[in-house]
């Protein structure tokens, strides 16, 4: 039972009417009920922190190594199509260098395997607080991207060679009131031949007992895309995206979450340095993301699952589970095992290898929309990582981060992957610390 | 496994612990939240001490019978309203301007005050006589002065327990002393076990109350007392005889806020057999130990 509960059962009843004044009065004070203070505290110290991460892919050696290699140009600012962009949650920094393409094609990762992409990035982020209302924070993330990454397919022959660096940098400026929080961000970033500018607005409103907060964001950003091969000049691309979610607290020991976010991008949307891509240029996304937090005696227990469909035609599930443990006596730290599996169908418009054609790769039909990216393809994957966060003491704390992540066609559920592609494997690795003024 | 954080620190004349439950031992941000409570405890206690001259209840005091209004910091206001309020509540049994008998009674030494010696200060005991007001308060006699000992631990547990609720800690309790007030239940969403103290056994415990949110507050007879011919004399003293009551050796309630069950032991331990009557009234979940020791508890019908 809540507190205003309480009070409201002491005012309406007559006989209650002293306990009315006694326990109402002291609950008034400022300071002495939760939420008769500010409940959307402004940080009041100072934080930075510097993370490594890195990035690490290869493809097996077999399937797709046949076909003669045509276009050879490329960059990387290749994300993943079924992550979206990340403009609302943009501030909260860190490379993304997930699921990229390129790669060396002479320098094995493993016997078998074909090292695509290498990504490196340093960063550093700091949060400033500015008075007792008013936060500001920002990160400054440099990208050094190296490798190949074929251009069409897995095809190993048609691998381009290409190094770039990207330097993107955010900043949000929030101001908290006693219920609520609203911040302002910019984000942007640079590479050889691509910029993007985003912009965004964020709010959060709390309960009065603070059991429940609803956020809702927009986020509105601007791409340029000059490709090293001129293929395009200037292309626009530009995406809007809004977002609005609810977490509940269920129980002293269970939080859930629903988040909901529109993204909708208009403009050129093909990959340049890809063979045969022609893609709509436009593509609306909805993703639906639950989470579920369960504690047991310190442990966390977390659960998530995430539906994104947009009208490329991809649908992708994606299943989180992730056990943060206590590991020592003294609780100053947690190990953090966790497992994810995902799994997407292909665009409508990725077209399957067909290896007698007379023209192969390039599809049949090219009146329509077309492409051979993996990334469109259908496929599964899974990650198996773990974290260690380490509170040296009250100023410092430390973190070390491993995921191996594996990806294949056989490994699609709900339908069948993509045939003649050559499975995936990264590594993915980060090591932050982090000082608190 | 040791999980929940512990933090243990003497304020206010009483062993204190800040506990909070289902955090890591050493995690930073509980440590940190921890130190800050403790600190507002520590702030409190040096804000309404009577004994630092430069605090506001000492510049008060000071200016007794000057004719000079101090000027009240929000906090310092607020405070002294809701005591002018818990004075009329209570008809005038709830006084912080009875503080003043301490002059006659010594706890520390084993007789009793001469009866003059008590009668002399009662003219000094009456809060109708304070003139707040304003941003301001005056007392008009010198030798009166104002003392929130009754109330001012009740308030410290409550301004630490909410920085720490703030802060999202919503598993563990501040304890003052004896005087608690909870964040909320254990982890595990179990409510804690509160032992109140046995009134004549050191050690033992009178009573458990089983607590997963609000605050428990005991006034007993066990604290500050002179055993004189067979009698308990305690430190809660009657502000219209300057003598205290003899009925309860321990009364402990349950309120949303420290503060509130705070005051209604005082109140009720004042009111003598009347207290009992007084609290279920108040409808609040409370626990008395009569004068023969005999253990007496009452819940609401919710």
């Amino acid at each position: 039972m809540g507190w205003a509960e309480v009070a409201v059962d002491a005012t309406d009843v007559p006989r209650k009417a002293r306990l009315g004044a006694i326990v109402l009065s002291a609950c008034a004070l400022p300071g002495v009920m939760s939420g008769a203070a500010r409940a959307e505290e402004a940080p009041d110290r100072a934080v930075i922190e510097i993370k490594v991460s890195g990035y690490r892919d290869a493809q097996d050696k077999n399937a797709g190594d046949n076909a003669a290699a045509t276009v050879a140009k490329s960059s990387a600012q290749g994300v993943s199509p079924a992550q979206g962009h990340a403009t609302i949650s943009s501030a909260s920094g860190g490379s993304g260098s997930s699921g990229g393409s390129g790669g060396q094609s002479g320098v094995n990762l493993g016997s078998n395997l074909l090292d695509r992409i290498v990504v490196t990035s340093p960063s550093i982020y700091a949060l400033v607080p500015l008075g007792r209302q008013w936060a500001a924070d920002g990160t400054l993330t440099v990208d050094e991207i190296s490798g190949a990454s074929p251009a069409y397919y897995t095809n190993s022959s048609s691998f381009v060679h290409f190094h770039d660096r990207r330097i993107g940098g955010d900043a949000k400026l929030t101001r908290y009131f006693e219920r609520a929080a609203v911040s302002l961000g910019v984000a942007s970033s640079k590479e050889s031949d691509y910029t993007s500018n985003a912009v965004s607005a964020a709010a959060r409103f709390s309960s009065d007992n603070q059991n429940t907060t609803l956020n809702i964001g927009v986020g509105l950003t601007r791409d340029l895309n000059n490709p090293n091969n001129q293929l395009v000049h200037d292309a626009h691309k530009g995406t809007h995206e809004y977002q609005v979610g609810l977490t509940q607290a269920l129980s002293s020991r269970d939080l859930v979450q629903i988040n909901y976010t529109r993204s909708v991008e208009d403009g050129y949307l093909n990959d340049p340095y890809k063979s045969y891509d022609n893609r709509p240029d436009r593509r609306a996304a909805n993703v639906v993301q639950t989470r579920w937090n369960h504690w047991l005696d310190g442990t966390a227990l977390k659960l998530g699952y995430r539906y994104y469909g947009d009208t490329f035609g991809i649908r992708s599930h994606t299943f989180d589970l992730a056990l943060a443990v206590p590991t020592e006596d003294d609780g100053r730290s947690t190990f953090t095992p966790s497992l994810r599996y995902y799994t997407q169908s292909a665009a409508s418009f990725y077209v399957n290898p067909d290896p007698g054609s007379a023209s192969y790769p390039a599809p049949q039909d090219q009146s329509g929309f077309y492409s051979l990216d993996q990334r469109l393809s259908a496929y599964g994957a899974i990650s198996v990582g773990a974290k260690y966060d380490w509170a040296v003491d009250s100023n410092w704390s430390m973190d070390a981060k491993l995921d191996v992540y594996r990806q294949q066609s056989g490994l699609r559920i709900i339908g069948q992957g993509s045939p003649g592609l050559s499975p995936l494997s990264a590594f993915i690795w980060q090591i932050g610390i982090k000082r608190t003024f | 496994m040791h999980l929940g954080l512990l933090h243990e620190f003497r304020a206010m004349a009483s062993p204190c612990r800040v506990r909070i439950d289902g955090v890591l031992q050493g995690d930073p941000y509980a440590v940190r939240a921890a130190e800050r409570a403790s600190a507002e405890v520590k702030r409190i206690e040096a804000k309404y001490s009577r004994y630092r001259a430069g605090s506001i209840l000492s510049r008060i005091n000071a200016a007794a019978g000057t004719g000079v209004a101090v000027p009240l910091d929000d906090e310092t206001g607020h405070l002294l309203a809701f005591a002018a309020q818990l004075y009329g509540a209570s008809g005038g049994l709830f006084d912080i301007t009875s503080g003043v008998l301490r002059r006659a009674w010594n706890f520390r030494a084993a007789s009793l005050p001469e009866p003059e010696a008590i009668e002399a200060i009662l003219p000094l005991i009456g809060w109708s006589r304070v003139a707040l007001s304003d941003g301001q308060v005056e007392l008009p006699l010198p030798g009166m002065e104002l003392d929130l000992g009754g109330i001012g631990k009740e308030y410290a547990a409550d301004r630490a327990a909410t920085l720490l609720r703030d802060a999202g800690f919503e598993h563990g309790y501040v304890n003052l002393g004896g005087d608690i007030r909870l964040l909320g239940p254990m982890c595990d969403g179990k409510p804690w076990l509160l032992g109140i103290a046995h009134p004549r056994i050191a050690g033992e415990l009178a009573a458990e109350v089983r607590l997963g949110e609000g605050a428990l507050a005991t006034s007993g007879d066990y604290e500050r007392y002179i055993d004189h011919s067979c009698r308990r004399y305690c430190h809660i003293l009657n502000p219209r005889s300057g003598w205290p009551m003899h009925d309860w050796q321990s009364v402990s309630v349950v309120a949303p806020a420290c503060l509130a069950a705070g005051a209604l032991t005082t109140i009720a331990t004042l009111m003598g057999k009347e207290g009992a009557a007084f609290l279920r009234e108040q409808d609040v979940a409370h626990v008395l130990v009569d004068a023969a020791g005999q253990v007496t508890r009452w819940v609401p019908d919710t």
